[in-house]
């Protein structure tokens, strides 16, 4: 982002001798006066919205994948797995806004995402573990064994 | 964020089945959301109609996931068929690992500078 507002500079160089002064003021007047609005220090925006398409993809594959799973697993009480994950689901998404306030404002929006980041790290192995003894699993469970 | 919970249905204590709930994924997700209004109302200071529009890039998002799953339903369909017309809910697990990584990549991208 730095080398695009030096271009813009350059553009706007005014054609005299002193060019080679005005390249570094006109820089810094534009990275300085954001035209957002706001004198922060935060240019560049696109990665975070980058990684919210991230965000939007892998928790609508993770979502699905895990419902159809749920409900191929429990065939004939696939209801009630629904309804015990919608249950829990609402639990914690009640729960988490409380406290994430908070937490974002003391932290700062870097160290709380790293936080959540690292949680969802741990978890990736989940459904690797559950691919390779699903079919173990399911067969020992009470109402889970007619699925296999 | 995903945790085995046993399925207490039932009130019996026979806590035989794991069960999976991607409890932590929509609890992150609903985390983020109000981050996402500090970030970029409170901490870079956009106006407020402004500071929404990142949310379109999450509806983006939803619709490669949503296409993800209606790929992996071919997947789906020839391990179905290998099985012989039986129900495999393994090959349901593919997006979810491939979820589980963006996922994370995404949440990371989101908060480091």
């Amino acid at each position: 982002m730095a080398c695009f507002y030096s271009v813009v500079s350059n553009f706007r160089r005014p054609p005299s001798g002193q060019a080679k002064t005005c390249i570094p003021q006109t820089t810094m007047q534009i990275l300085t006066s954001q035209n957002l609005g706001t004198s922060a220090k935060h240019i560049n925006y696109w990665p975070s919205i980058i990684g919210t398409v991230l965000l939007g993809f892998g928790f609508v594959s993770i979502f699905q994948a895990c419902l159809n799973y749920l409900v191929d697993t429990f065939t004939r009480f696939s209801a009630s797995a629904v309804a015990a994950n919608t249950f829990m689901r609402s639990v914690v998404g009640a729960a988490f806004p409380l406290f994430l306030g908070p937490m974002y404002r003391k932290l700062g929006v870097n160290w709380g995402s790293t936080i959540f980041g690292c949680i969802a790290a741990c978890l990736i192995p989940v459904p690797f573990l559950f691919f390779i003894w699903g079919k173990q699993l399911r067969a020992k469970g009470e109402w889970t064994k007619f699925s296999t | 964020m995903t945790i085995y919970t046993s399925f207490i249905y039932g009130r019996l204590e026979n806590h035989s089945y794991s069960l999976l709930c991607s409890l932590g994924d929509p609890g992150i997700l609903y985390a983020s959301l109000e981050g996402y209004k500090i970030e970029y109302q409170e901490n870079r200071g956009w106006e407020p109609v402004l500071s929404s529009l990142p949310f379109l890039s999450l509806l983006i998002g939803v619709f490669c996931g949503a296409a993800l799953n209606v790929w992996n339903n071919r997947y789906y369909f020839k391990r179905f068929k290998a099985n012989g017309n039986k129900s495999v809910p393994e090959a349901r697990l593919p997006p979810m690992m491939i979820g589980g990584i963006a996922f994370t990549g995404g949440m990371f991208l989101f908060g480091c500078k």
